[in-house]
């Protein structure tokens, strides 16, 4: 689990100088040692904290903080599924209870991750990503990818980048006209829902 | 090799003519933070400067520091970031404190129903860098931070390839712009999962590699030994720097003339939920939800009623569906109207609106809104810890059918208990905000659970 | 200075009564002036501030601008607001009540509430903030939070998970107070849980202080669990008589054996702390290993007898050699772990009754002078303990200030994080090397060498008067006969320009500090080194403020009480020598193992077995004892009434916990008054109140008390109290170093002092020829001869196989293996792998270690803790060889029961 010499190097040679303080290396330090082993192991954390002059524990202790390092490894795909209220509104829950049961994992397992026994996949829910028009939002690998609906699972699975959001613009901006043509401004929710704001109307 | 940007002297005026946004609704006017959304390659360093890039910083460096403080200060604009702090207050009161100064980007954006930074960060990284080195000019800065939350990758890779892109071009390093005084380095530092690091002292920790627990105030930021690294600091969110070379090319006046007089200028909304159109809208500040919801989002999926909407994501109060006239700004939902007791203001935070419809289980909602506090709770002080816990296993309990009718009014005293500025940061108030809210709004829908199953 | 000062107070009002505070002082510490307690769980005065856990929340008003309306008072927690003036803090604000009543029903949801099998029992805030603030009834009804109980943290502190509040105390006291931060919050929220990485057992010899500091029973004391409640302890005031630091601590009895020791705070002295040495080593006093009685040697051996035959025996046999041979045929070594009253008694003793002047109670001294800075007319400590905490920079030379002194080591870093630079010279890194401003690795010996560079340095470039014009320094130029900085870097093996800069931090430090190592006051170039040290605090402007450290709990007393060499006295070291050589016939030994502390064991044991006649006063039947003609049981620190003196010169109170009624065990004072009479001579003693009032009478250093007793913070005394001599000038010592550095060839070999100050010449004349500090290139070049020789270091570790820690095993299983350290380079040259046995071959013998192989101790050198492993590493040294050469070889083990047979006997 020994870090790299090319990390090492890049630890004291371009993180240390980058903040004038040398525990401040130890995010990126933490990081680019994740990059390299899939997850966090104690010697790791020492041999941070010999390059970075801090005590094993207190490295260990700022890495636990954070539930983005792995103490333990994780699948090849970690896939994360966001479960806050946009996401669970356009269904969250039922795409995570598919992905485990396409996986042969058992849904309802509380926050934890769940690993498939031949190590190849990582699945647990996430807090909101950021990405919320995209509903529901699946991260692989820190990459967005969405909606993935339950219905999408399979597809999402065969190929995952053909749901993939990066650099696309906002949903808004993609999302059909079909939308619009269904429930539209023009489709006469508005009287209906300025009557529901009639009554607290500030002016 | 200095890509020296072209000079550039005129400034564009405004264009009049409202300009056509994805396939959506025409806006109004026309968007500056959102203008590279959707644009091939708008992140690029020359698409920036085609757009009249860095411009902003000539005309600030073409200032003395003072009056670029002063001009931010009368564009009245307010922090986009939550707290609404005026930015220029805080420019000018970190540089009448000794140097070193720092700034640290806020772009942990991580509140549930947010993510305009994340549009702003990956279409327009130059506009960020570039708000940023007027900063360091007005308030005296030699290093700058971004923290942006470690789930972005994509972001963090477009951040490293602008900053890579501008010491390229001499944007960045020193004798920026050929000036003598202003050298400026700029860094990315990622965030690894954790809500609370957009709180900007828990930031602060996370940045200098500690765990990310929120420090007591005073010290503030802005003072020393508040700062980063002990030192005073300036912290601003993203979209609240992207707004400042816009202030610069056309004026405090142009800027506080948009939107709500009390905070003016252009808004990022992000609307999620049961609408037909969720996204991200450029929009004068003061939009009301309605024209929001109904005008720009396509209004409500397969027609349903507005239930409730959660306007400042969800660490604010719910406001029912009742409501939609409300002006969406910072004035409006954090300072008193009528809707309010016992917890004050509603909060209006970065802007991130959830909408709900009405076949949404409010009680699903609030369970869920607790155990993301409930996680995302640093655990430093104690109401908070132990608070959110509780009150997220009691709404668990409830929502999964096994609540009791002695559950509600406990879990209204709880919320007393953390709530009304008990805690070490604003996680904590944030916290009770929607279960106590929706517990006043939709008591009923509380009481059909305890009183024997779901609904 | 122009501009209004600001004002000494603000006027605060607590809960409608006005206090004046200073300014910037704390809410909480306000309403504490004000008589008002504020309930705390993480506030605590010696930590950072955490504002966790919301306790002390208080209704709070600032005064509003003139002119303005008032401002509405809010909540805020009163450990975290600092007072502003015209503030109003109500502490039982209704809205105070109920969000206190919150934390402590958010707090009681998950706390276990087993006091009834708690040790903090009785003693636990939390017990008590329930009580007084918490809500009448619960309403939780979850499932609590299930934890680790009773884990091991390490041998010494146990945690109890589901007690722990999480109020950050523990992990702010190892981050912040000894700077080891070696227990954090893992995880968070909810589910924060303390640990170590790795659940590696702690390490800190600190760490017993979080036990005191947790306020809800997740810490407890593994020796201490289970043993007592509160309310059936008794307690004593006592001062821990482990080192030279003093710590006042609390003995807290329980039938008439001490079942826990706890720091007693002293602001001036411990301020709360204590090591874990002196918190956990405590239950030597009630062992069954205890002499119980005095013992005689017959025919057959040493056997039980009673007193009167103890002092009869004892009495005819030192009567005997001082009728054949004179009072001066009988040498007499110990006292640094005695009471005041045992060492005037013991002085007394040996001059009036014995009539010998060869009395020391410093193990291996070779120089008799005991006070290196009396030329200057200066004690050899001159500070209080305190002055580190103000200091611009501390020098630190020939000590490892984390093992000698532990909880001033404790203070250093409080003055390092105030601002101090610190300067550390040494043969190895140490702890102190983590906080160097500037680190001086010098050649094992050569601190002399690298004194005077420091001192040429300030010729060099004189620190600045007040009036901002250098100092001339003329004077100390002559006194260092002219020696170049460059010309001593070389002798001290370190590089010119870092002795420079070491130099300028100090010249430039507003009072500075220097903290000389107890060793060099007792080695045969300590004349030299003296003379060196105070000129450097004459040069910097700062005549007093250099201090010797001095070993043994006592020493400051014994020293001032009379146990050192009297007129024609010799040293410890000689008298052992000389006994050794036949020439004095009888050893009067208190409290001393010198088979164990005597630098060089073979000459100590030849020196017992060589004597005529060998009196012992000991706690315990130990190797020294059981060579002895006569043994007397004494009693120990913990068991008496007295005085003693610490390193600064605080005479400290202490009153018995454990009373030895009924038992055989009898003070050392008393030992020696009826052992007098016995001689027919008496000193006339039957109570300690009545040498106690000798002792103020007689001893000098005491004659400014009056005859009175201190109360229990002890007072600050000085035995010089005559102006500087030479009016402040400097005093000339032929500082010769050589021009070349000369090699050590090794074994026993000695040459002329590369430079001893000039002393009188009788005392010159007693020295044992000494050595000179060998150089690198003497000990590389015995490596490149394949001998793998390396010059050995050796100091004790603040814990070791001692026989007094041998009794609290928990703390016994924290003291590592006995190893020798090696660096790297060496290592890989040897064939010695981390881990590893290794032959440690001396001038004397070898003995097998276990390897450390890491970079703190430079090529060239090795490091073997003296207090560690059986034998000792004194088994292998010469007293004459100062700074010896060993050789190391690995050994090659067939079969795992070689090794444990190998590093068997830890004791
Ligand atoms: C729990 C919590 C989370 C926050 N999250 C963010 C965030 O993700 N992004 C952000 O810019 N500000 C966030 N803030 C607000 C920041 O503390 C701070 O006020 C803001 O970054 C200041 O920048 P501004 O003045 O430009 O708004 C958060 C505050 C709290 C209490
Ligand atoms: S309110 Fe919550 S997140 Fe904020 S400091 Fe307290 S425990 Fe941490
Ligand atoms: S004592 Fe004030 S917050 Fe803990």
């Amino acid at each position: 689990m020994a870090l790299s010499q090319a990390a090492r190097t890049r630890i004291v040679d371009e993180f240390i100088p980058r903040y004038p303080s040398k525990r401040a290396a130890l995010m990126p330090a933490l990081w680019l040692a994740q990059e390299e082993a899939g997850w966090l192991a104690n010697e790791t954390f020492e041999e941070i904290g010999e390059l970075l002059d801090l005590h094993v524990t207190d490295v260990a202790a700022v890495a636990s903080f954070y539930v983005m390092f792995h103490r333990r490894p994780v699948g090849e795909l970690l896939i994360e599924v966001c479960e806050n209220p946009s996401c669970y509104l356009a269904g969250s829950d039922a795409t995570h209870a598919r992905i485990c049961e396409r996986l042969g994992l058992p849904a309802g397992h509380g926050h934890g991750m769940q690993s498939t026994a031949d190590g190849k996949y990582s699945v647990r829910p996430t807090e909101c990503l950021a990405a919320c028009d995209y509903a529901p939002v699946v991260q692989v690998n820190l990459r967005f990818h969405g909606p993935v609906r339950a219905d999408d699972v399979e597809a999402f699975l065969d190929d995952p980048a053909r749901f993939s959001i990066e650099g696309k613009p906002s949903f808004s901006m993609v999302a059909g006209p079909q939308a619009l043509a269904v429930d539209g401004w023009e489709a006469g929710a508005p009287e209906d829902a300025r009557s529901q704001g009639g009554s607290r109307a500030s002016g | 090799m200095t890509q020296a940007p072209p000079p550039q002297t005129q400034v564009p005026p405004p264009q009049e003519a409202p300009i056509q946004h994805g396939a959506g609704q025409p806006l109004p006017w026309e968007p500056v933070l959102m203008a590279a959304v959707g644009r091939p390659g708008g992140h690029l360093l020359a698409d920036y400067l085609s757009r009249g890039g860095y411009d902003g910083l000539r005309r600030a460096v073409a200032m003395t520091p003072e009056d670029v403080i002063k001009v931010v200060g009368d564009s009245k604009l307010l922090g986009r970031g939550g707290a609404g702090f005026p930015t220029g207050v805080k420019w000018g009161g970190t540089r009448r404190n000794p140097g070193p100064r720092h700034l640290v980007v806020n772009a942990d954006e991580s509140e549930p129903g947010t993510f305009g930074n994340r549009y702003a960060i990956e279409a327009d990284p130059h506009g960020l860098i570039e708000g940023m080195l007027i900063c360091c000019y007005a308030v005296g800065i030699r290093h700058a931070y971004i923290y942006i939350r470690g789930e972005n990758l994509a972001g963090a890779e477009k951040l490293e390839l602008a900053i890579q892109e501008a010491y390229g071009a001499g944007l960045l390093g020193t004798r920026i712009l050929g000036t003598d005084g202003l050298d400026v380095d700029i860094s990315v530092t990622r965030g690894a999962g954790a809500y609370v690091c957009g709180e900007e002292t828990a930031l602060m920790e996370s940045l200098e590699g500690r765990r990310a627990q929120p420090r007591i105030r005073p010290p503030f930021p802005i003072e020393v030994g508040g700062g980063l690294f002990g030192r005073p600091t300036v912290v601003n969110n993203v979209e609240t720097l992207m707004c400042v070379p816009h202030i610069m090319i056309r004026g405090a006046a142009w800027f506080s003339s948009i939107g709500a007089p009390a905070c003016p200028g252009p808004k990022l909304y992000t609307i999620s939920g049961h609408v037909n159109r969720p996204g991200v809208y450029e929009l004068p500040m003061g939009t009301t939800l309605f024209d929001l919801i109904y005008k720009y989002a396509g209004g409500m999926q397969r027609n349903q009623k507005v239930k409730a909407v959660s306007p400042g994501a969800l660490a604010c109060q719910l406001l029912p569906g009742t409501d939609l006239n409300v002006q969406m700004d910072t004035a409006t939902l954090t300072r008193p109207p009528h809707w309010h007791p016992p917890f004050g203001p509603v909060g209006f935070g970065a802007g991130g609106i959830i909408v709900y419809g009405e076949e949404t289980d409010i009680v699903q909602v609030v369970a869920r809104a607790s155990g993301f506090f409930a996680r995302e709770s640093c655990g430093k002080c104690v109401p908070c810890r132990e608070g959110t816990h509780w009150m997220g296993d009691v709404l668990g309990r409830i929502a999964h059918g096994h609540g009791r009718p002695r559950d509600l009014p406990l879990l209204e005293d709880v919320t007393r208990n953390i709530g009304g500025r008990k805690t070490l940061c604003a996680l904590g108030d944030f916290s009770v905000n929607a279960v106590a809210s929706a517990l006043r709004l939709f008591r009923p829908e509380f009481e059909a659970y305890v009183n024997g199953g779901s609904r | 200075m122009t501009g209004a000062p600001p004002p000494a107070t603000v006027t605060v009002t607590v809960d409608g009564k006005d206090v004046a505070v200073p300014p910037g002082t704390l809410a909480v510490e306000a309403a504490r002036m004000a008589g008002v307690d504020v309930p705390v769980f993480c506030y605590h005065p010696k930590l950072s501030l955490a504002g966790a856990c919301r306790m002390c929340m208080c209704e709070i008003g600032m005064a509003s601008p003139p002119g303005q309306p008032p401002r509405p008072p809010g909540l805020m927690t009163a450990c975290t607001t600092r007072v502003s003036n015209g503030m109003t803090i109500n502490t039982e604000a209704p809205a105070a009540l109920k969000a206190r009543e919150g934390v402590i029903e958010f707090l009681l949801i998950n706390h276990p509430l087993d006091c009834p099998v708690c040790d903090a029992g009785g003693e636990c805030p939390l017990q008590d903030n329930s009580h007084a603030w918490g809500p009448k009834e619960g309403r939780f009804t979850e499932q609590k939070r299930l934890a680790r109980k009773g884990a091991a943290l390490s041998p010494l502190v146990v945690l109890d998970q589901e007690r722990c509040i999480a109020c950050y105390r523990c992990t702010r006291f190892m981050d912040e107070v000894p700077g080891e931060a070696e227990l954090a919050f893992f995880s968070r929220g909810f589910a924060s849980e303390l640990r170590t990485a790795g659940d590696a057992p702690m390490k800190s010899r600190f760490q017993g202080n979080i036990i005191d500091l947790c306020p809800c029973g997740a810490l407890t004391s593994e020796t201490y669990r289970f043993k007592a409640r509160p309310q059936d302890l008794d307690h004593a005031d006592s001062v821990c008589g482990l080192c030279p630091v003093g710590c006042n601590v609390i003995l807290d009895t329980r039938s008439n054996q001490v079942t826990r020791v706890r720091p007693r705070q002293n602001e001036a002295v411990n301020e709360i702390w204590v090591c874990d040495k002196g918190r956990f080593a405590h239950h030597w006093s009630s062992s069954p290993n205890r002499l119980s009685g005095p013992w005689v040697r017959g025919a057959d051996g040493l056997h039980p007898a009673t007193w009167r035959q103890a002092y009869q025996e004892a009495a005819r046999r030192l009567a005997a050699v001082k009728a054949a041979h004179g009072g001066g045929a009988i040498g007499v070594i110990g006292g640094r772990n005695l009471t005041n009253e045992d060492a005037h008694a013991l002085a007394r003793f040996a001059a009036e009754v014995l009539e010998t002047p060869h009395v020391d109670f410093r193990v291996g001294a070779q120089v008799a002078e005991a006070n290196p800075l009396s030329p200057f007319g200066l004690d050899a400590f001159n500070t209080g303990l305190d002055a580190a905490e103000k200091a611009g920079a501390i020098l630190l030379v020939g000590t490892d200030v984390h093992d000698e002194v532990p909880v001033q080591w404790l203070r250093i870093r409080k003055g390092v994080k105030a601002g101090a630079r610190l300067v550390v010279a040494g043969p190895r890194a140490t702890e102190a090397d983590r906080l160097a401003f500037h680190r001086l690795r010098h050649r094992p010996g050569s601190e002399l060498a690298l004194l005077v560079g420091i001192l040429a340095a300030l010729v060099e470039s004189p620190p600045l008067d007040a009036d901002g014009a250098p100092r001339d320094l003329s004077g100390l130029a002559a006194a260092i006969g002219g020696t170049g900085v460059d010309q001593a870097a070389v002798h001290a093996g370190v590089d010119a320009v870092t002795i420079r800069a070491a130099a300028a931090t100090l010249a430039g430090a507003r009072d500075p500090l220097v903290y000389v190592g107890a060793r060099l006051a007792i080695r045969h170039d300590a004349g030299a080194i003296g003379m060196a040290v105070g000129n450097l605090g004459r040069a910097l402007g700062y005549p007093a403020r250099v201090n010797f450290l001095v070993e043994g709990a006592n020493g400051r007393g014994a020293e001032w009480a009379g146990l050192v060499p009297g007129p024609g006295g010799l040293p410890a070291g000689h008298i052992i020598a000389k006994a050794a050589a036949g020439e004095i016939k009888a050893l009067y030994v208190v409290g001393e193992n010198l088979l164990e502390t005597h630098p060089d064991a073979a000459q100590a044991r030849e020196a017992l077995e060589r004597a005529e006649v060998v009196i012992v006063h000991e706690l315990f039947p130990t190797v020294t004892a059981q060579g002895a003609d006569v043994v007397f049981a004494a009693t120990g620190l913990m068991e008496k009434d007295g005085t003693t003196t610490s390193v600064e010169g605080r005479l400290q109170r202490i009153y018995a916990a454990v009373h030895p009624h009924g038992s055989d065990r009898v003070p050392d004072w008393r030992i020696l008054s009826d052992l007098a009479a016995a001689m027919g001579a008496g000193l006339g003693y039957s109570a300690a109140s009545e040498v106690t009032k000798d002792l103020l009478a007689d001893v000098p250093a005491y004659a400014s008390l009056e005859g009175k007793l201190p109360g229990s913070a002890g007072v600050l005394v000085r035995a010089v109290a005559v102006p500087a001599a030479g009016g402040g000038g400097f005093l000339t010592a032929p500082f010769h170093l050589p021009t070349a550095p000369r090699a050590a060839a090794g074994e026993g070999s000695t040459t002329t002092s590369p430079g001893r100050a000039r002393m009188p010449a009788d005392q010159r004349e007693r020295e044992a020829p000494p050595a000179v500090p060998p150089s690198p290139a003497a000990a590389l070049g015995a490596l490149a001869a394949g001998g793998g020789a390396l010059f050995l270091v050796a100091s004790p570790e603040i814990v070791g196989h001692e026989t007094i820690v041998a009794e609290t095993p928990e703390l016994l299983s924290t003291v590592p293996e006995a190893y020798v350290e090696v660096n790297r380079d060496d290592a890989a040259r040897l064939g010695i792998v981390a881990g590893g046995l290794v032959e440690v071959r001396g001038p004397a013998g070898a003995v097998t270690r276990v390897a450390r192989v890491n970079g703190r101790v430079p090529s060239g050198t090795c490091f073997a803790p003296e207090n560690l492993g059986s034998p000792r590493i004194n088994a292998i040294l010469r007293w004459s060889t100062e700074v010896p050469l060993v050789t190391l070889r690995p050994v090659v083990v067939e079969g795992a029961e070689a090794t444990g047979a190998a590093v068997a006997g830890a004791r």
